[in-house]
């Protein structure tokens, strides 16, 4: 039996992953997510305190692990069409965001890897705070986010991104469980995709505080 | 605890997961929650919510009907 999804749960119905062709959007919900634990399973084993050199195809093929089985035509494809995403504003509204334009995402999102290498090359020293760590991830999470490089499932293949980043620098994943966790997530995400200069600092902060307090209760 | 979540002392060298309860290891079953965490995550934090609360009280509903079957 199913003991975590709830069997009533499904994605969106304007979603290219709301239902394969043999299953119902409650199978699909559920299949889906068996993937995605094979691929977040895979990223703990190979990237716990290793490198992780991030560049496009590494993203590119974590959408294609998560997705390419049940949906053979959309997973693993950047895609070609223009690519707008609802943004939680501080007053409770929502802004649209568009994604990079196709002609550029593979760059644009190649810069926000690159971001991220350089990021994780100069963490390589001691003494190194918690935040200055969790600062790298989270540009790279929101970068991967803001690029949207994929018609669905950008935030499922962006979670794995910030799983495996946060795993490579010997910290914890983080996981967004309650309702409040999920809240806070979602608010403190909004200011760094506004621009390509957005501000990460808050979901930087964020995950800091849930790690410490992690580590707190577990002592 | 061969498929349960294991509580840690913070102190393991290991690819961990950081819950509101504090740390687990990664298991099958603790890694199968964090991508059942993801998927809801990915909804967006409103339609998250609204989805668990319809789906606990589909719940709620169905056990309460299979009471009044049984009375």
């Amino acid at each position: 039996m199913d003991e975590t999804s709830h069997p009533r749960y499904r994605d969106n119905e304007d979603s290219r992953f709301y239902k394969t062709d043999r299953l119902s959007p409650e199978e699909t919900w559920r299949a889906l997510r068996d993937e995605l634990g094979r691929v977040l399973l895979d990223a703990q084993r190979v990237f716990w305190r290793g490198r992780l050199e991030m560049d496009p195809e590494r993203v590119r093929w974590w959408h294609g692990a998560i997705f390419a089985r049940h949906f053979p035509h959309d997973g693993g494809r950047f895609r070609r069409e223009r690519a707008f995403f609802g943004v939680v504003t501080d007053r409770g509204g929502m802004r649209q965001i568009e994604g990079s334009p196709p002609h550029v995402l593979r760059q644009d999102l190649a810069e926000v890897c690159a971001a991220f290498n350089t990021g994780t090359a100069q963490l390589d020293r001691q003494g190194i705070g918690i935040t200055e760590q969790t600062r790298v991830v989270a540009a790279l999470y929101a970068g991967i986010l803001r690029v949207h490089p994929f018609a669905d499932g950008n935030h499922r293949t962006a979670f794995v991104a910030l799983s495996a980043a946060l795993w490579s620098l010997g910290l914890p994943a983080v996981e967004f469980a309650d309702d409040k966790d999920m809240t806070h997530h979602d608010s403190t995400v909004a200011p760094a995709l506004f621009s390509p200069h957005g501000d990460v600092e808050p979901f930087a902060r964020l995950l800091a505080t849930r790690i410490e307090l992690a580590r707190k209760a577990a002592t | 605890m061969e498929n349960g979540s294991h509580p840690s002392n913070g102190k393991r060298d290991v690819a961990q997961i950081a819950r509101a309860g504090g740390l687990v290891d990664p298991t099958p079953q603790s890694i199968r929650e964090l991508a059942d965490s993801a998927m809801l995550l990915s909804q967006g934090a409103h339609r998250a919510i609204e989805m668990r609360r319809e789906a606990d009280d589909a719940t709620l509903d169905a056990s309460a009907s299979a009471a009044a079957a049984q009375d």
